[in-house]
Parts: structure tokens; C-alpha cells; sequence
């Protein structure tokens, strides 16, 4: 048992040092490429820095927007402090749950510049996403051919709803 | 009487919601510009000029309509932020605009007169006569009738008005005397008939103490949330208070 603790305590001291830069670097990229064409809406909340903190995973990223993308920054005093917990976090970027709806629950800590904090959830909410974009934009017949046939196959075996209702139980508060 | 099929009109306040809404069954989807000439003015959210054209777009492609609400009231030092808000409906091909204001419903009648005209909530219009006038001056089309109406006077208006009438289907958790409340401002000094927002969120502080969370308005105690209490937007009218020890 005791073993297991330390162990335990040891895995966790090890992702810190050697871990936490990746996953916030992959965290970044792949916020600032979703985020690309949002760009004059984060350049209006430029300077400002966030921490989000992962409150049962002991994780935290922090984030400051600059020239209207998001780098990651270093320890200091922040504008916006956005707390929960991993599963939380995972509801909203599926969109099963909204943040107004999980703040007012008290699932989700918002605490500093409340602006902040709406202004990247109505910017999170105009996100459009279509991940076949990329797939249609091949030269024609080719990708609308490829578009058209997965959005038929998607329609036909309601994989995407499917999809929706395992993760929705597998997250199940 | 007739037996139309009412319209189902949705609100969206981005592309996403639009796409949602027409996907989905709206006849009609409103939205607005990013600024404050319209009564949901939030940072981030609404539609920039490139969204606006693909929403109406995406809306007219599918067989529905877009409606944009211009519903704020202008004041005379920026009268023309809402005329050229205006303006741009009127290019955009929009079906009709959602107004309040009687000047400004003035000024789309007499440079568009091809322009549909809605009477938008915040007008605060409450019987046919109202509508009536409204109808006469600015050939207004349709009405949406505030919240505070009981059915049956709701009923009482239909049965006599001039015009469509529009109402709420579910409405938001406020108090909903639309056009007439100024709470807001007391604290903050905005409110929505003037620049689209209520208790803004520049204003709004949220602070989790040993006491609960404390919801705060441009410094103003407005509530303290226990654990695991739900909590709400601080609204001055959704405040809880202490006065002589006694809740309200």
C-alpha cells in the first residue's frame, strides 16, 4: 500500500517536471488552431492571462493571449482563475454542458475578470466545427465525393449520435 | 379566427446556434450585430459582417428567414451607430428588423421603405391601440408582445391587433418589464434599453470565500451563495437582502 503511495506520488512528481510542458504545448496548439479564425476576437482580451486549473488532477495551465493567439506563460499574478474538474472540463469541449450551466451548478470556480471569462466562452460558443472542411476542400470530384459519401455513411448508421450517447455516459457526472 | 400554423422564431447568438435552429425546425431565426444596438450585447457574442451575410445565407438556403433586432434606443450622440445598423440590414437582404425605438423606426420606414418592420419587446407596446399607432406611422408588420401580459390579455390584443403578433414561448429568469427596467444602471451605470446589457460583465466580480461564493456587482454585495448552492447572474432585482435582520 505504502509502496503504491509513493509510487504513486513519484508518477505524478515525474509527469510534473517532464510532462506538464508537453501537454500544455499540445494544449496550446491545438487551441490556437481551432481558435485560427477567431483571432480578432482575442485581440480584444490581448495581455490577459488565465490559469485553468484541473482542480482533481492537481493540474494547472496558464496561458496568456498574445498578438491574438493563446502562448503558454509562466507563474505570476493572472487576470482569470477558470477551476474544475477533468471530467467538467471534458463536458465542455464535447458540448454537452454549457458553462453557464455548470458554473451556476457550482461545477465550474470563476473568480477575477468576469469579461474574460465571457468573452472566450461566447467565442468557444461560435466556434464552428465541421472537421470534414478539410475533406471537401480536395480538388473536385474528389473530396466532395469522399464528404459526400462519410456524410452519408454517418447518416445511415447514426454513428454520430452513437458516438455522442457512449461519450455522454462515459462522462457522466 | 384562422388556423395558420404558428412560426417557431429562435434566437441564436452565433453561427453555430443559427445552424442549430434551422437544422432543427426554426421558421425564423433572429439575430444581431456586435455592438450595442441590440438588447443582447455581450462581448464575444452576435454576428460580425462576414457571419451575418453566411447566416442569412444558411437561413435562406434552407427555406427559412432571418430577422435581425436593432432594439436598443439611441441616444442624439450616437444616433448614427443605430441608422447605419440600419443601413446594413437593409444591403444585408434581412427579412425584417426588430425594432423599439419610434425615431429610428421612422428613419428605416422613410430610407427603406421595402424594409420589413418588427416591433420589437423592449418597445414595451401592450395594447392594440399601441399597435395600432405604431401600425399607422411606421407600417410596422408584426408586434412582439412583452412577457408581463397574462394570457388572457395577450388574447385580448391578438383578437384586435392590426398586425402578426409574436410571443415568448419560454422567457429568461428576469423580471421582464422589457423597455422599462433601469435597475441596472443604478450600479453600473448601463443598462439594456441603452447599451443592450444587463448587470455588464465588466461590472460582475465572483468571489469563492470560507463564507460561500459572493456574487458582487461593480463592488456591490448582491448575493453569497452557500456550497453547493445554485447560484445566479447578480441582478440587482435577483439580489438577496437584509434589512432590520429581515430576508428579502
Amino acid at each position: 500500500m505504502e509502496l503504491g503511495y509513493a509510487l504513486t506520488r513519484h508518477f505524478i512528481a515525474t509527469t510534473t517536471i517532464f510532462m506538464d510542458p508537453v501537454f500544455t504545448a499540445i494544449f496550446v496548439g491545438m487551441a490556437n488552431r481551432v481558435l485560427a479564425k477567431h483571432q480578432p476576437d482575442l485581440f480584444q482580451i490581448e495581455g490577459r492571462r488565465v490559469v485553468i486549473e484541473v482542480s482533481d488532477l492537481g493540474k494547472s495551465i496558464r496561458i496568456i493571449i498574445r498578438l491574438g493567439r493563446i502562448a503558454p506563460t509562466q507563474v505570476g499574478p493572472v487576470d482569470l482563475r477558470i477551476a474544475g474538474t477533468a471530467r467538467d472540463f471534458c463536458r465542455l469541449a464535447l458540448r454537452f454542458d454549457d458553462p453557464d450551466t455548470l458554473f451556476f451548478a457550482r461545477r465550474l470556480v470563476l473568480e477575477g475578470e468576469t469579461s474574460i471569462g465571457l468573452h472566450l466562452k461566447n467565442i468557444l460558443d461560435s466556434i464552428d466545427l465541421d472537421w470534414l472542411v478539410p475533406v471537401s476542400c480536395l480538388p473536385a470530384p474528389l473530396g466532395p465525393q469522399i464528404r459526400q459519401t462519410i456524410d452519408r455513411a454517418i447518416r445511415r448508421t447514426h454513428a454520430d449520435r452513437r458516438l455522442h450517447n457512449m461519450l455522454d455516459r462515459a462522462l457522466q457526472p | 379566427m384562422n388556423d395558420r400554423k404558428p412560426e417557431l422564431v429562435c434566437p441564436a447568438g452565433g453561427l453555430p446556434a443559427l445552424k442549430a435552429a434551422v437544422d432543427n425546425g426554426a421558421d425564423a431565426v433572429y439575430v444581431g450585430f456586435r455592438d450595442d444596438t441590440n438588447a443582447r450585447n455581450f462581448s464575444g457574442l452576435n454576428f460580425g459582417p462576414e457571419d451575418t451575410a453566411r447566416g442569412i445565407e444558411y437561413a435562406h438556403r434552407a427555406g427559412k428567414k432571418a430577422l435581425l433586432a436593432i432594439n436598443t434606443y439611441p441616444q442624439a450622440h450616437n444616433w448614427s451607430v443605430w441608422t447605419t445598423a440600419v443601413d446594413r440590414a437593409a444591403v444585408l437582404g434581412i427579412d425584417a428588423v426588430i425594432m423599439a425605438d419610434p425615431g429610428l423606426l421612422r428613419y428605416a420606414a422613410s430610407h427603406h421603405p421595402d424594409l420589413r418592420l418588427h416591433l420589437s419587446v423592449q418597445a414595451s407596446a401592450t395594447t392594440y391601440k399601441a399597435l395600432e399607432f405604431y401600425h399607422q406611422q411606421f407600417g410596422i408588420q408584426r408586434a412582439v408582445l412583452p412577457r408581463v401580459l397574462s394570457l388572457q390579455q395577450l388574447w385580448h390584443t391578438i383578437v384586435n391587433s392590426p398586425v402578426e403578433i409574436e410571443v415568448f414561448g419560454y422567457g429568461s429568469l428576469c423580471v421582464m418589464v422589457e423597455g422599462r427596467c433601469a435597475l441596472s444602471s443604478y450600479i453600473t451605470g448601463r443598462s439594456p434599453n441603452a447599451s443592450g446589457g444587463c448587470s455588464p460583465a465588466e461590472s460582475v466580480r465572483w468571489e469563492e470565500t470560507a463564507l460561500g461564493r459572493e456574487s458582487r456587482l461593480n463592488g456591490v454585495l448582491i448575493d453569497r451563495h452557500g456550497l453547493n448552492e445554485a447560484a445566479g447572474y447578480p441582478t440587482l432585482c435577483k439580489g438577496r437582502y437584509y434589512t432590520d435582520a429581515q430576508p428579502y
